[in-house]
């Protein structure tokens, strides 16, 4: 059967060249590794750089405090590197305790910090950081407090002489403040049964089912345009020449490019199974990678026949997989977005494939959210690849 | 001096007629500036704090539940309504009139006093998750302070000095370091990675020319091949200012990207130019087939943009990926550009541009010791 | 058995080919022939079922392409201009690709594959990728890819375009080793020499037409018999012209730098007088060409132009 004969010739051809193997083996993983360690920049810990130039009892006590605070990632800096703390992005805020910290504090004076807060502090990260300094004004509350009862208790704390033991006594009030019961504690409670708009995807699946999502689009883009070749060579017209009938010459190239785009998600699938974050590959993962390849053949058809070359068509590609699939969320979850461009999303197929691939992660089963997404990618798959297949029959 | 500026003319109008090479140096790299700059903001400025709406019903009623509610009616942040009753602050929050609902208990009161913690349910839809999160915090940061007072004042403390404001001074300092936005940080991140693309190009350019009956001509001509490696030198680095002065001047006044002062940015930029063209040079000298060239522009500077956080932010990566950008000229050079755009001493723009520089001359001498063959 | 009725196809308000007719018999070596952009490759794209005509048919044994085209297309084999290979694919790979595209399969695939191989020449590089072929190996594979399903009719659109002599003449030899086994070969060229060697009887199309068709030897006659006389002088003709008129009067004289040229029913004492009319200046002959009534002469008299001009004079 013809059909076959041509799905075969494409694939020898398709392994032999080099090239294709790094674009769909390589490439790939390279991106996958970056994406997939890409820590979430502003995630839910506040990046705090702590300079301790007074190297005291009470500076360490309240550094040992900050570590201790839950949601704080506390890193110790030198002097000199504050700036490069802050262009790096290294923290939200920078927190000095200057020399002679400790001896204020003994004095009874008001102890005094420097804090510089970073100039790119989100507003989410300025409301956690007034909350940090509250909880540093508790903690001195409390030593104060410590000392306080210290030296009530034995007046030998008193003198100058006591002066280690008062650092340690505000030390000790301090970790008090560590393990008080707050009058109030509050419990986050939803209204919403569950709300799946607002789900996101574990961000190693994110990042390979994204990845997965671009990289189709490049080798399908890839594959279509040795149409262009084959025209160009006469390859096709010796095709349209034989007896083989045209529904199964197009059927050979129309399955050589839909295998092709689903060994590039099975390829980034068992890529992610080995660095540990699998995809499940249930039922409406597979719908959703079956529709999804279809319309990007489609489409990857209908630019093949409005183009002249080979390097028009995959630089085309290149743009369209690149610019579609940061609108559509396969780079990173859209709701680090605005709004108004998460909504650009709907217009791109990548959307509706996260969106189907979150349903299929997350079991959300027969929903009307899994099948909105499945259905318009079915209707994306059905318009785009029957247009496409006529414009190559007709080309 | 004449050959070499005879070829720089000649590569600048090969250039300028090209329109598709054209389209690839300068609208690709505006429209993914604008994509990533719109997109990503939020992982630099973050979104502005919203004003939250939040209905109280306090079914306790004791002292203890009026001060906090008293508490969140003084923030700026809040605007506070209260309920008559549980439901009614449902429904509140049901149609819309507010974000979140907060539930003081009854009996809240007599469990304080016990020494206990009064625990108190913050309701929201999810869509609010954030400002639910932000009353939580509120909540939870008045209760903290009201133990703390109370225990400093069982342990001894004065009560007036125990509830007197701040015993900590804070003193709040500026950080000399100007804001970073996601625009200036992709107008840098594409002018890098797109420099590099084209320079590894114009390398694809050289071993074309070497290979083609072009080169036989100059060859044969009376032009030691001294002045035609300058020339190819001189001609990239132009072609290569013209397309970086062009993205410069885009980004600056119609993105309206940041940038540094100028002086520190000229000399950044022109090291790195000079990176690029030695790069350029010694893969034109040392790689023989188009193949090979068209590979490296493709996954070779692909990969090193992905590295060198022209894709996402560096700043998101693990450390030892931050210190291997640095190794990369376009990872080095996009940390310098920021870094000067956000405010820099001259001795760190000078550590940066010294180590483009040496990158510069290394790829020079290893230009130099290739003698291009007639093939 | 193939006949080709009143063709006719039209891309917008340009006529393509206009009301082409030829009958081609079992065992013919049919010519094509016409300058670029006369219709050929159009007419050979309609008789391989490539692109419908607007109006006329083509028949096989009696069967039409329109209602039978897997009974046409299955006897047919073309040889499309370019190399329409798969480059990455091996010789041996390409011929059982498309021996499989056309139905061929088992034991007669690998029959027909030796062979294809023999008659290219590339039984000994079989095994070797498209991509490592020399020009001239792709050509030759080229063709026997045409042959894979042994067909009755072979269909070869300008074979020859841009390649080295060698090549030019194992092809022709080729085509012309096929034509004596008893297969029957169209020939699409504008190189009228390929054309005189190769073919029986022929078709000239100009401007999407017929112009000429026949045996061989008839199309020649319709060039009135003339012969092309050409002549090398050591000196520039113009001065001489009038005289060169008078003495060969019934001829048109073409002048060039250094050159005559001149078509003449019997070309012995018509030389005899231009050489003594030019030495009346001064002028000597340096070398003189004779060209007995070839194709060239018909088309150039057919239609005022060389063949070689191409379809923009």
């Amino acid at each position: 059967m013809a059909v076959w004969s041509i799905f075969k010739g494409f694939w020898t051809g398709t392994v032999r060249n080099r090239a294709n193997l790094v674009y769909m083996l390589v490439m790939p993983v390279v991106f996958l590794l970056v994406f997939g360690i890409l820590p979430r920049i502003g995630g839910q810990t506040l990046p705090v750089a702590v300079v301790d130039d007074d190297h005291t009892v009470v500076a360490r006590a309240y550094i040992a405090a900050l570590r201790q605070t839950d949601g704080v990632h506390v890193e110790e800096v030198a002097d000199d590197a504050i700036g490069d703390t802050l262009r790096s992005f290294r923290a939200a805020c920078i927190v000095t305790f200057p020399h002679g910290f400790q001896d204020a504090v003994l004095r009874g004076q008001t102890p005094q910090v420097i804090w510089v807060n970073s100039p790119n502090a989100s507003a989410d990260a300025q409301v956690r950081i007034q909350r940090l300094q509250e909880r540093m004004q508790e903690w001195t509350l409390l030593g104060e407090a410590g000392v306080q009862q210290a030296t009530a208790g034995h007046a030998d704390v008193s003198g100058t002489s006591g002066g280690d033991r008062r650092a340690e006594a505000f030390a000790a009030g301090m970790q008090e403040a560590l393990h008080l019961t707050p009058a109030f504690a509050s419990r986050a409670v939803s209204t919403s049964a569950d709300d799946r708009a607002s789900a996101s995807l574990p961000q190693e699946q994110q990042a390979v089912i994204g990845v997965a999502l671009m990289f189709i689009i490049f080798t399908v883009f890839g594959s279509t345009g040795t149409v262009l070749l084959h025209r160009n060579s006469g390859v096709w017209d010796r095709l349209l020449a034989s007896p083989a009938p045209p529904w199964q010459v197009l059927a050979g190239y129309g399955l050589a490019f839909f295998s092709v785009g689903w060994v590039q998600f099975a390829i980034l699938c068992l890529a992610g199974a080995a660095f540990g974050s699998p995809v499940p590959l249930n039922p409406p993962a597979i719908a959703v990678v079956t529709a999804y390849v279809l319309a990007i053949c489609g489409i990857a058809l209908c630019i093949a026949g409005l183009v002249k070359n080979v390097e028009q068509h995959m630089s085309i590609g290149t743009f369209v997989a690149v610019t579609t699939s940061m609108v559509g969320g396969a780079y990173w979850p859209l709701d680090i977005e605005p709004e108004w461009m998460q909504r650009l999303a709907w217009f791109v197929p990548q959307g509706w494939a996260m969106n189907g691939f979150k349903a299929a992660v997350l079991g959300w089963g027969a929903t009307p959210d899994t099948w909105l997404s499945l259905g318009v990618l079915a209707v994306l798959a059905v318009v785009f690849f029957t247009v496409g297949m006529v414009q190559l029959r007709y080309s | 001096m004449r050959v070499v500026w005879a070829m720089v003319w000649a590569q600048l109008l090969d250039l300028l007629r090209d329109r598709k090479a054209l389209l690839l140096i300068l609208a690709m790299p505006l429209v993914l500036t604008a994509i990533l700059g719109f997109a990503l903001n939020g992982l630099f400025a973050g979104k502005p704090l919203p004003v939250v709406r939040v209905v109280v019903h306090d079914a306790d009623g004791g002292a203890y539940a009026q001060q906090l509610t008293a508490f969140l009616k003084g923030q700026s942040l809040f605007r506070v309504s209260e309920a008559a009753s549980a439901e009614s602050a449902r429904q509140a929050l049901a149609s819309g009139q507010a974000d979140v609902a907060l539930e003081i208990p009854h009996g809240a009161s007599g469990v304080i006093d016990h020494g206990g913690s009064a625990q108190v349910n913050v309701e929201a839809p999810v869509q609010q998750a954030f400002r639910q999160g932000l009353v939580q915090q509120y909540v939870d940061g008045f209760g903290s302070r009201w133990s703390a007072v109370s225990t400093a004042i069982r342990d001894g403390l004065p009560p007036a000095s125990a509830a007197a404001g701040e015993p900590l001074q804070i003193r709040e300092a500026a950080s000399g370091t100007r804001p970073l936005n996601a625009k200036t940080y992709y107008a840098y991140a594409m002018m890098a990675m797109f420099l590099l693309l084209h320079a590894v190009q114009r390398a694809g350019v050289l071993v074309r020319i070497r290979q083609s009956d072009q080169f036989k001509r100059i060859a044969a001509g009376p032009v030691s091949t001294s002045a035609v490696a300058v020339g190819d030198l001189i001609s990239t680095l132009f072609v290569l200012a013209a397309q970086c002065l062009v993205l410069f001047a885009a980004y600056r006044w119609i993105l309206g990207a940041d940038t540094g002062p100028p002086l520190q940015m000229g000399v950044l930029t022109g090291s790195y130019l000079f990176a690029l063209a030695g790069l350029s040079l010694v893969i034109g000298r040392w790689v023989r087939s188009e193949a090979v060239v068209d590979g490296l522009a493709g996954i070779g500077v692909n990969v090193m943009a992905v590295l060198g956080g022209s894709m996402y932010p560096v700043y998101g990566f693990p450390d030892w990926v931050q210190r291997l950008a640095q190794f990369l000229p376009n990872g080095r050079i996009l940390k310098a550009w920021l870094d000067s755009a956000m405010g820099v001493s001259w001795h760190e723009v000078w550590v940066a541009a010294v180590y483009l520089l040496a990158v510069a001359l290394v790829c020079l001498l290893a230009a130099a010791v290739r003698r291009p063959a007639v093939a | 058995m193939l006949e080709v009725r009143d063709l006719r196809k039209t891309y917008g308000s340009h006529v393509a080919v206009d009301g082409v007719s030829f009958t081609v018999s079992p065992g013919d070596a049919f010519g094509l022939l016409g300058p670029n952009g006369a219709g050929k490759s159009t007419t050979i794209a309609m008789v391989s079922g490539l692109i419908q005509p607007d109006s006329g048919e083509v028949l096989l044994q009696g069967h039409s392409l329109r209602a039978h085209p897997r009974f046409v297309k299955q006897r047919l084999g073309l040889v499309p201009q370019h190399i329409a290979l798969h480059e990455r694919l091996t010789a041996e790979e390409n011929l059982r690709y498309w021996g499989q595209v056309y139905g061929v399969h088992g034991a007669r695939l690998r029959d027909n594959v030796e062979w294809c191989l023999r008659v290219a020449g590339l039984t000994d590089h079989r095994k070797q990728r498209v991509e490592r072929f020399s020009g001239g190996m792709k050509r030759r594979l080229n063709i026997a890819v045409g042959l894979i399903h042994r067909p009755e009719v072979l269909i070869m659109d300008e074979p020859t375009v841009g390649i080295d002599a060698q090549s030019r003449n194992h092809i022709l030899d080729t085509v012309r080793e096929l034509n004596r086994d008893g297969m029957t070969v169209i020939y699409t060229s504008h190189y009228m020499q390929e054309v005189e060697y190769l073919c029986n009887r022929l078709a000239i199309l100009d401007h999407g037409r017929m112009i000429a068709y026949g045996a061989l030897d008839d199309v020649r006659l319709l060039a009135g018999g003339l012969s092309t006389v050409r002549m090398d002088l050591d000196g520039d003709p113009a001065p001489a012209l009038d005289a060169l008129q008078q003495a060969l009067p019934a001829e048109r004289v073409e002048a060039g730098e250094g050159r005559i040229s001149f078509h003449v029913r019997d070309p012995g004492p018509a030389v005899g007088k231009a050489v003594l009319a030019l030495s009346q200046y001064g002028i000597a002959p340096l070398r003189i060409d004779i060209e007995r009534p070839n194709l060239e002469a018909a088309f150039l008299q057919l239609t005022g132009r060389r063949l070689r001009d191409g379809g923009d004079a």
